[in-house]
């Protein structure tokens, strides 16, 4: 059919105004739909004292909260915006606390692939390198021992499974963006439970919302193996699987409904865990679960105070359940930190009340200023004080018995 | 026509020193603390995005015109 002249004028004024027209704005943080000042989600602690010490001695679980460019000024923020200057947000209420310093192998100011590998092989590494030494020997982690020890094993974030903090636990590449091959290898580690975003790397390169090179598709693979596959909270909310993989977005998540929030996917997580340690001979100890705020760092980047406390508290309510399972489990050792913060936030001025805090940023990257960590359960006395990123899990490690540390992988 | 815009994709452990609208000479570095990546061509900022997936910023110049 022949087009009318008026439609060939418009088509192709159209075309000059997409080309003059700019696409996007200066620092336009892809903001999800979602009030980020209304806060009513966030169930606030109703003390602020601070949560019993533990009797027992012997760690069973751990559940390793990493709250990703959370720095003191990002708790301390969302506890004024939440609770006000007296108040406590959950992981303030952890009996034990301390400082860590975040350094990489060739960096003062660390990103979340060099930090992330710290915590998880107790070696340093280059930025932008996991699970390997800066001359790419591959250092197992904290979870593929506890692994090997007879524990299950579990990730949760709230970014692609594949991004740098998840991928530093379960994945030994020389560059964070080998996503596609993160994938695989959290798959072949036979992680237990892997809840997250970035569905694009588990699927062929002939689906369009692909992020892989190859047909290979890894959520096909994942059901042969074993893997109960689910991409909605309703499914989540429903399953019970000893090998369980959900995959929320093609990214990373917009943390906003109808996904599955941090607090449920942490939540579902110690419950498959706790479960397939029932149903599994031989399997009786324990768990080790890595839960990661992924996206306070996003926010930090784009210098946005209100998402940032959002986030910090959407972490917040995954902590606190971490911490109510350990509390009635009673040997289920809790960490939180993070792995290095970002923006420089500082808060010069504010009332008390806490609403009206003022904020200043001083870059849009990662700084080397320390983070804190805050412990609870048995044995968490000795993540005190203050000490580098290498030694939790060098103190992990000791406590679970781990021996020797760090471990090389053998080939 | 406006020229084509230039795009630069820099790791986001990186901070990049001009805001939009400011203008940028071939050879300037993106971030003063790192000695790479710099500025292919003069002209002004259009947008500085940070991309979370990619942990990149994306910087839009557009270039000044030919003459």
């Amino acid at each position: 059919m022949r087009k009318s002249p008026t439609v060939l004028i418009c088509t192709v004024v159209v075309v000059l105004l997409s080309l003059v027209v700019p696409t996007t704005n200066a620092f336009d943080y892809p903001t999800p739909k979602v009030d980020v000042n209304d806060l009513s989600f966030y169930q606030p602690p109703i003390s602020t004292a601070a949560y019993p010490q533990t009797t027992a001695k012997r760690v069973r679980n751990v559940i390793f909260c990493i709250g990703d460019g959370m720095g003191l000024s990002q708790v301390t923020l969302a506890r004024l915006r939440a609770v006000g200057s007296s108040g406590k947000l959950h992981m303030e209420r952890m009996p034990v606390s301390g400082m860590v310093r975040t350094h990489s192998a060739n960096r003062l100011v660390t990103d979340s692939a060099a930090a992330g590998t710290a915590m998880a092989t107790g070696v340093k590494t280059n930025n932008g390198m996991i699970g390997q030494r800066p001359d790419g020997t591959a250092y197992r982690t904290i979870m593929e021992a506890a692994q090997a020890q007879g524990m299950l094993t579990g990730l949760v974030a709230t970014s692609a499974i594949t991004h740098a903090t998840p991928a530093s636990f379960g994945a030994h590449v020389k560059g964070r963006n080998m996503e596609a091959d993160i994938a695989e290898q959290l798959l072949a580690n036979r992680v237990n439970v892997l809840l997250g975003g970035g569905r694009k790397f588990f699927l062929p390169k002939s689906d369009p919302n692909s992020g892989r090179k190859d047909e290979r598709n890894l959520i096909v693979e994942a059901r042969d193996a074993g893997y109960t596959y689910v991409e909605t909270a309703w499914q989540l909310r429903s399953v019970n699987a000893p090998y369980l993989l959900g995959l929320f977005q093609y990214e990373g998540l917009k943390t906003v409904p109808p996904e599955p929030m941090l607090a449920l996917m942490t939540r579902k997580a110690i419950r498959c865990l706790r479960g397939a340690r029932r149903a599994m001979p031989g399997r009786r100890k324990g768990f080790f679960l890595m839960v990661e705020g992924s996206q306070i760092d996003w926010a930090c980047h784009s210098n946005d105070a209100d998402s940032c406390v959002r986030q910090t508290l959407l972490f917040d309510e995954a902590v606190k359940a971490a911490i109510d399972f350990a509390l009635a489990d009673g040997r289920t050792l809790v960490l939180v930190t993070a792995d290095h913060e970002t923006g420089g936030l500082t808060i010069p001025g504010g009332s008390l009340k806490g609403t009206d805090a003022e904020v200043k940023w001083s870059t849009k990257s990662h700084t080397g200023t320390p983070v804190p960590i805050f412990a609870l359960g048995p044995n968490a006395e000795r993540f005190a004080g203050v000490y580098d990123n290498t030694e939790i899990p060098r103190r992990l490690a000791q406590l679970l018995g781990i021996r020797p540390w760090p471990q090389r992988v053998d080939k | 026509m406006t020229p084509r815009q230039v795009v630069i994709r820099v790791e986001a452990t990186c901070s990049p020193a001009a805001a939009p609208g400011e203008r940028v000479r071939p050879g300037q570095l993106v971030c003063p603390e790192s000695q790479t990546p710099a500025y292919p061509t003069s002209g002004i900022v259009q947008s500085v995005r940070f991309d979370p997936n990619a942990h990149e910023f994306v910087i839009v110049v557009l270039p000044d015109p030919i003459r």
